[in-house]
């Protein structure tokens, strides 16, 4: 599972949890049971305001039992082990360092290659490509295992031609990597911006927006 | 989201409009918003863990704790502080559930691909495009660009040619190669100078379905210049009220 996946269902899981017991203490604090002529279940919890929150009573219900407190850790140290390993996971550099190249014809040659070293080797072939201002590379682990994929961003100098951009860094930079890794394929994801000409453009033109307004 | 088949259709007799792809769009890892959860959670749940050993192995519960257990004890769910306290998490928990479901990275626009390179385009980067293409033409006075996910709206002043400019702007999007073509939407309107206002379409025009929408487009650039030069003609008292007219349709078309 990659990290995107991982993160959106623990935040989906922590959203569902905040979302059922802040919908649970409304419904009771504004008696909407009782407003709405629900049936609950037996066992329902806070189907009226004129119960507290979390009672004595229901805290200390299993304290007695011997299964009780070892329960009680065991399930606050998954949860502390969970959410520690979850944020370091945000942490790690979500690329391999290296990669290992093909040698065919030399057997007992491992050759492997700094990920970084090839990230400059691609920056170096696309900032001489016309019109880009500024590329930085990163390579990233692919969808499936020992898969390498790559994003760049680029910045365009103003009025400069996105489309033609995509093709020569296709061709250019990129397709040299993989001829010269030996790849089947090195999916690539270009993030583009371009540069305005005028800055000063904007005050004059009356306050134009910079940023897009979000409809 | 919709489907690109509007985007697709030709406009009537103008120019046939580049064809939509369909790209995967980009979603967002959401390393932010999951970094301040885990955190959060984190915080609490090491706090409570700490404190639960500590009394299981014969000290005293720290006084957070037992206030918040006697807090929690002694309210009711029609207290204001836990009502307040239960708005809060219903917003957060709907907040989260959002950021858990929706694609994110909403001001990037993807390419179309180029064999196995993909790519996308800061909107910002698309207006900036725009802007430098039109700003340096003749007759330009004062010019707005606003993009969203789907259209473009481009309001300008001044005594330039809205068809010719319009030309320039989709010659300048067609360049681009956006996988899902936006839709371009210039509304001009007279310099301040001249003391006259053209009149927007009206709201339907735009706000139809999208083949109605090209034809207003079209339409209204010729209702542009023809009540333009009508306005030159006409005196200043019947221009200031067709200045208001104008933004009172562009206002309206833009809603």
């Amino acid at each position: 599972m990659s990290r995107s996946t991982v993160n959106r269902v623990l935040l989906g899981v922590v959203a569902v949890l905040l979302l059922a017991a802040g919908v649970l203490v409304l419904a009771g604090g504004l008696d909407l049971y009782a407003r709405l002529g629900l049936d609950v279940p037996d066992g329902w919890p806070l189907t009226s305001p004129d119960q507290p929150v979390v009672s004595a009573g229901s805290r200390t219900r299993w304290a007695d039992e011997s299964w009780w407190w070892p329960a009680v850790i065991a399930g606050l140290a998954l949860v502390v082990a969970g959410t520690a390993w979850w944020l370091l996971a945000q942490l790690r550099r979500s690329g391999p360092a290296t990669i290992v190249l093909p040698t065919p014809g030399a057997s007992g040659l491992r050759l492997r290659l700094r990920t970084r070293a090839l990230a400059e080797a691609l920056e170096t072939g696309t900032v001489v490509l016309p019109e880009v201002e500024r590329v930085s590379v990163r390579l990233l682990r692919g969808p499936r295992r020992q898969r390498l994929r790559l994003r760049a961003v680029v910045r365009l100098t103003p009025g400069g031609d996105p489309a033609e951009l995509v093709e020569h860094f296709e061709t250019g930079p990129c397709g040299n990597a993989r001829s010269s890794l030996g790849l089947a394929d090195l999916p690539a994801e270009l993030r583009i911006r371009v540069q305005t000409a005028k800055p000063a453009a904007a005050p004059r033109g009356g306050g134009r927006r910079r940023r897009p307004r979000v409809e | 989201m919709t489907g690109p088949a509007p985007d697709a259709l030709p406009a009537g007799g103008v120019e046939p409009e580049p064809m939509a792809v369909k790209v995967p769009r980009l979603r967002s890892p959401r390393t932010v918003a999951a970094v301040l959860v885990a955190v959060a959670v984190l915080l609490v749940a090491a706090a409570l863990l700490y404190d639960v050993i500590a009394v299981r192995t014969g000290h005293a519960a720290r006084r957070w704790r037992a206030e918040v257990a006697d807090e929690l004890a002694t309210r009711h769910p029609d207290d204001f502080w836990v009502l307040l306290g239960a708005g809060v998490a219903v917003l957060l928990g709907g907040w989260l559930l959002w950021l858990a479901l929706a694609p994110g990275l909403r001001r990037w626009l993807p390419l179309r691909p180029h064999g196995g390179t993909s790519a996308a385009i800061d909107r910002t980067g698309v207006g900036h495009l725009l802007h430098d293409r039109v700003a340096g033409l003749p007759g330009i006075e004062h010019l707005t660009i606003r993009i969203n996910r789907r259209r473009v709206k481009v309001a300008l002043t001044g005594p330039a040619d809205p068809a010719s400019v319009q030309r320039q702007l989709r010659a300048e999007l067609a360049r681009v190669t956006l996988a899902r073509p936006l839709r371009l939407d210039v509304r001009a309107k007279r310099g301040r100078g001249e003391g006259d206002g053209v009149p927007g379409p009206p709201p339907e025009a735009t706000k139809g379905a999208p083949p109605a929408g090209q034809v207003g487009e079209t339409g209204q650039v010729g209702g542009v210049s023809g009540v333009g030069q009508a306005g030159e003609v006409s005196g200043v008292g019947e221009a200031g009220e067709a200045g208001e007219a104008g933004e009172a349709g562009k206002t309206g078309g833009a809603g």
